[in-house]
Formats: C-alpha cells, sequence, structure tokens
C-alpha cells in the first residue's frame, strides 16, 4: 500500500515553512500550531474536541504504528486542524486495527505533513511561543506564499469561544462503561447518581468513568441554564474541559456560579 | 500561556497528599493563582511551571481539575478525583476543610 509522494507543506505565522509529505486528506487548514509529547494515543489526541481550531504536532517520531480502531475515540469525530509527525510507518499492525492513520485522517477531511523535522518545530513553539500555522497538502503545497499569508490571516486563538461550536446541540443521555480487554466497553453499573454534564468540548472517557462509578449522565449543551440543569434534580453537575479561549464563555461561568450557589453544604 | 500544557506526562502535585502525579494535559490557557477569592483554595500545581492546577472551594462542595483526569491517553493517576465528586455527591453536606 505505498502511495505516491504528495508534497505537504507547514507555514508559519512568522514565515518559516517546512516541507514534507501529504498524510490524510488534501486541503489546505490554518489553525494554533501546538506539540503534544504523548507516546501514544493518537486516536483520541485527534478526536479530543479540546483540539479544536488547532493543528497538533505528536513530538515522538513514529505516529500510525498501531492504526485506527472504532473504539479509542474520544467524540464523534476529529476535532484537531490538522497534525503533524516525524514518521509515519508505511505497515500499521494490531490486532485492533481496522484502519490505517492516513486513511483515517482522509476520511474525515483533515489534512496531516509527515517528514518534517518535529524537534525543530516544537523547539520554535517552546521558545516562541504558539503561533498560528498553515497546512497545505496537495497540489496546494507549492505556494509557499499564500500558505504564510492564510496562516498570519488566521484568527487568534485568544478571544475564540470553541466551546459552543464543538458543543452537542441537544441534551442526550449517556451509557456506557470503561474499556476493558476481552470485554470490551462495559455496560454501565446500576446507576446511583444522575449528574448532568455540560458539554464543552467533553471527552467520551470522563462520560465512562463516571458510568463505571455509578452515575446516571445527561450530557447538556454549553448554552443551557443552570436553573434548566437544576430542574433535572441531578445528584452533582459536572463541567467539562473545551477548546479556545474560556474568557468569552460567560454562560459558562454563569451557569457555574449558579449551580454551585444553591448546593451550600447544611452546617 | 507561552505554548501550553499538552501531554500525557505531565508532573502535578497534589498539595494536600504531597503526591506527585503524572498526568494527561491539554490546555493552552491557565487561571492566575493571584487572582483567587478567598473561598478558594490550591489543590494542586504543575510541576512544570508552577502553575495553577487544580482548586476547590473552602464554603461549597465543588472543585475543579485543570488536566484531563480521564486521561486516555494517559496515565491513570488523577482517576482519583472520579472517586471524589461520587464522595461528594454520597455525602452532599461534605465541607471542604480549608
Amino acid at each position: 500500500m505505498s502511495a505516491a509522494h504528495v508534497p505537504a507543506i507547514l507555514a508559519l505565522a512568522d514565515g518559516t515553512v517546512f516541507r514534507g509529505r501529504a498524510i490524510g486528506a488534501e486541503s489546505a487548514s490554518a489553525g494554533e500550531v501546538v506539540f503534544n509529547t504523548a507516546m501514544t494515543g493518537y486516536q483520541e489526541i485527534l478526536t479530543d474536541p479540546s483540539y479544536a481550531g488547532q493543528i497538533v504536532t505528536l513530538t515522538y517520531p513514529h505516529v500510525g504504528n498501531t492504526g485506527v480502531n472504532p473504539e479509542d475515540v474520544e467524540s464523534k469525530r476529529i476535532f484537531a486542524a490538522g497534525l503533524v509527525v516525524r514518521d509515519l510507518p508505511c505497515i500499521a499492525a494490531s490486532w485492533r486495527k481496522m484502519l490505517d492513520l492516513s486513511s483515517y485522517l482522509r476520511d474525515a477531511g483533515v489534512a496531516g505533513i509527515a517528514d518534517i523535522d518535529t524537534r525543530q518545530l516544537t523547539r520554535m513553539l517552546r521558545e516562541k511561543g504558539a503561533q498560528n500555522g498553515c497546512l497545505m497538502t496537495g497540489t496546494g503545497a507549492a505556494d509557499e506564499k499564500k500558505a504564510v499569508e492564510i496562516a498570519r490571516a488566521a484568527p487568534s486563538m485568544a478571544g475564540l469561544d470553541l466551546a459552543k461550536v464543538v458543543s452537542c446541540s441537544a441534551s442526550y443521555d449517556w451509557t456506557g462503561s470503561t474499556w476493558a480487554l476481552g470485554e470490551g466497553y462495559r455496560a454501565e453499573q446500576a446507576s446511583r447518581f444522575h449528574v448532568v454534564a455540560y458539554d464543552f468540548g467533553i471527552k467520551h472517557n470522563i462520560l465512562r468513568m463516571l458510568a463505571e462509578r455509578g452515575c446516571r449522565l445527561t450530557v447538556v449543551p454549553t448554552r443551557m441554564p443552570a436553573r434548566d440543569a437544576l430542574a433535572l434534580k441531578p445528584d452533582g453537575v459536572f463541567l467539562s474541559n473545551g477548546p479556545g479561549d474560556p474568557e468569552p464563555c460567560t454562560y459558562a461561568a454563569s451557569a457555574i456560579s449558579c449551580s454551585v450557589l444553591p448546593r451550600a453544604p447544611e452546617p | 500561556m507561552k505554548f501550553g500544557h499538552h501531554g500525557a506526562n505531565h508532573p502535578v502535585l497534589d498539595k494536600d497528599t504531597g503526591q506527585v502525579l503524572i498526568t494527561s494535559q491539554n490546555h493552552g490557557f491557565a487561571v492566575d493563582m493571584a487572582t483567587l477569592s478567598p473561598n478558594v483554595r490550591v489543590t494542586h500545581v504543575s510541576l512544570f511551571d508552577g502553575s495553577l492546577q487544580g482548586i476547590a472551594l473552602t464554603d461549597k462542595p465543588a472543585f475543579s481539575f485543570q488536566g484531563h483526569p480521564e486521561a486516555s491517553p494517559g496515565p491513570h493517576d488523577l482517576a482519583y478525583l472520579f472517586d471524589r465528586f461520587v464522595a461528594m455527591m454520597e455525602r452532599p453536606a461534605l465541607k471542604e476543610s480549608a
């Protein structure tokens, strides 16, 4: 399954251009370039809604070795704006593998770049700070000037409310506990508590770990007013992680203060 | 933050127990410790840069963590925070000791 060499570039807002090989979809995307030092879990990272609007560089040099599977997802789709890796092995092998990483990215319309010096890129990000970048793959990859322009024109992460973009649009009930070898995802335990979980970009494993501990979960969208959430008579309210800048999420701050205040402990 | 915390190997100190936990992290913004109200106490700090990682209210049953206790990917050192959340529901009158 040796794919033809398709060119790709990663252009940073400061004018630096990295040239490499395209993996995933042929497209152009812009976002804040960040680096992640995790050695495993690329599928969980790609599907973590907290990476919305970000191009993720993985510092671990071999990424994709075990392919992807339908179980290791942390949300309903890939949220990262792009993936940057040092080396994508030509063979992915795992008893759980259903697809290779490049096809997974391509099917999701997400671009990636391999064969660039991720150590150099990471050092730049660490010294200068995170900055915007543009990832261009395929025929567009010849136009470096345009890629730098797109990177410079991309909105700054500061002040960006992405929680409302990634949140669920309607409330839903969650069932399903954590994964175990030989069992897969286990059934929910008999529920002892009802928890309302605000979805600002929630990861499935939060819901699984709460379900494992006997929680029945109602996942609600970002903008549900606290009075509506409390009307569900939960035993607890959980506020999830999420992407972007928390500062513009004033609705979240209001929901937090309203759900905490009426539950003052008895003396 | 300059380049945020993104990774699955970030050491965090639990100030209550003195334990160091290896945690999964993914954030580009953080809360300034100097801006906390008097009813908020610091429970966890990052051992990479000293930044704020965990808080608890002293007068209400509520707490918060900056990183990802659910890991996925990452080590399970912080799973006890989910136990704490459930324990608070078991004892609604649980009062955080300052």
